[in-house]
């Protein structure tokens, strides 16, 4: 099957504040459109640094310095005219932690859209719908959509902040460790809405478990102290990698 | 769950690969006892087939195993799922067998009309569709009375073998075809072992159970 090309990086280095020694070396990767790829590598290998430069999260810190190209549909994000507004609702993010706002279920999928302008009452409530139909939650809140979203489970709520994020309808979709503070069941449902999200977007997920990046995941990049030793389908990554680096990180032998 | 739509993915392909090497034999014997070779191209056809399948699925099922490091039931299941593959495999082997034996056969005139082959290969036929229907749903009472049916696979292969004895001594020119035949029959008493294996998969996939060389009644 020819795969096609959503996101390309390309000789992309990434520097913190204050400091001269890359946090990323020279990366380059193709990230397919519609498939899931996993960032997987100890701590410290620099997979969550890789991720939040894809919707050039560091901007929020000063000083922080990207070297090199990351091409979002052959567009370079990192160039100065981009419109970060307008890219972070292209490339929405779920964090470790659900993050809900301190507001009703409803506002909280509704937020986006009204930032956007969006007012009709009628039409916000055919996305918000929609989204939550998406994210597999409708059929758990549809009858207290005005609760407060703090009443929410731990899983609920993160799959109430993956509806808020697909409700913008972005193109990419950033998972930082979803489901590290999340109890078994949750985590499954959280890996099965992965798994389902693809259909309608591009996912790019970091998780420091393996298991779930083999679970989830069409594609797998083994990062190793901020460098990509390899990048292949995942089938390949936990069967037979070429690199004798990666084979012994996933059969356990370090990290 | 993530790993479910995968295992019956994997099951519909055995079970596919498993009606092909089904035709396989069906062909391979038939081309013999209606003495017409014809038949025989059916197992030529599918021979390739079958073999890029059981790659495919060995692909597969060992994917599987390191994408989702299954356990109790399911890493049975799996591990069963590669045996079964193999076995299926096998089976396509002997028919290929069978067919070798066939090209020769047919070159001479019929030895005789045949009475207990078509008998002994309707029951090993029959043990392997009933092994896989068992594999399909992991019924392991279908299981348990396929494995009880290779008794009288053995006694039809020893009576075949007596009967063309007979030919034979009675006329050396029958030895060609007569050797030929008993290596058919072997063919088909091996085919209904392998179907014996694939019920005792079926039985430790279910209930964790290992039966190989043991009998059922020392269960």
């Amino acid at each position: 099957m020819e795969e096609k090309i959503k996101i390309e990086v390309k000789n992309f280095s990434f520097y913190y504040a204050g400091t001269d020694r890359p946090a990323l070396k020279n990366i380059n990767l193709s990230v397919y459109q519609n498939r899931v790829t996993a960032l997987i590598g100890p701590s410290g290998c620099g997979k969550t640094t890789l991720l939040r430069s894809f919707n050039r999260m560091h901007d929020l810190y000063h000083g922080n310095r990207y070297e090199g190209e990351i091409l979002l549909d052959g567009q370079n994000i990192l160039s100065d005219n981009i419109d970060l507004i307008e890219l972070r609702s292209k490339v929405g993010m779920v964090f470790q932690k659900p993050t809900p706002f301190p507001m009703s279920v409803f506002d909280n999928v509704a937020y986006g859209l009204k930032l956007r302008g969006i007012k009709n009452r009628s039409e916000l409530e055919g996305r918000v719908e929609k989204a939550l139909k998406q994210a597999a939650l409708w059929e758990e809140v549809k009858d207290r959509l005005k609760d407060s979203a703090n009443g929410l489970s731990g899983g609920q709520q993160q799959r109430l902040v993956i509806a808020r994020a697909l409700a913008v309808e972005p193109e990419v979709l950033l998972f930082d460790e979803p489901t590290s503070a999340l109890d078994p069941i949750s985590t499954s449902k959280i890996e099965e809405l992965v798994v389902s999200l693809k259909d309608t977007v591009t996912i790019i997920i970091v998780t420091h478990n393996m298991q779930q990046a083999a679970r989830v995941s069409d594609y797998t990049a083994f990062m190793y102290l901020g460098e990509l030793i390899e990048f292949d389908k995942t089938d390949i990554i936990f069967t037979s990698p070429k690199k004798k680096l990666t084979e012994d990180y996933v059969s356990g032998r370090f990290g | 769950m993530l790993l479910k739509p995968r295992l019956e993915e994997i099951r519909d392909r055995l079970i596919k690969m498993a009606e092909l090497a089904d035709l396989m034999i069906e062909n391979a014997v038939k081309a013999i006892i209606e003495h017409n070779p014809e038949y025989l191209k059916v197992v030529d056809e599918l021979e390739p087939q079958v073999d890029q399948m059981e790659v495919e699925n060995e692909t597969l099922i060992i994917t599987t195993i390191a994408r989702f490091q299954p356990e109790a039931k399911y890493l049975r299941i799996l591990v069963m799922d590669l045996f079964v593959n193999r076995d299926l495999e096998r089976i396509g082997d002997h028919a290929e067998n069978i067919k070798e034996q066939a090209e020769r056969i047919l070159t001479k005139p019929k030895l005789k009309e045949y009475v207990d082959l078509p008998v002994m290969t309707d029951i090993v036929m029959g043990m392997v569709k009933d092994a896989v229907k068992a594999l399909e749903t992991l019924d392991t009472e279908l299981a348990r009375e396929v494995i009880k049916r290779d008794d009288k696979v053995d006694a039809l292969h020893e009576q075949i073998i007596r009967e063309l004895y007979t030919y034979m001594v009675e006329d050396p020119k029958n030895i060609k075809v007569g050797i030929r035949l008993i290596t058919v029959s072997s063919n088909l008493e091996r085919v209904a072992d392998i179907a014996t294996n694939l019920a005792e998969e079926v039985i430790y996939m279910k209930e964790g159970k290992m039966l190989r060389h043991q009998n059922l009644g020392e269960e």
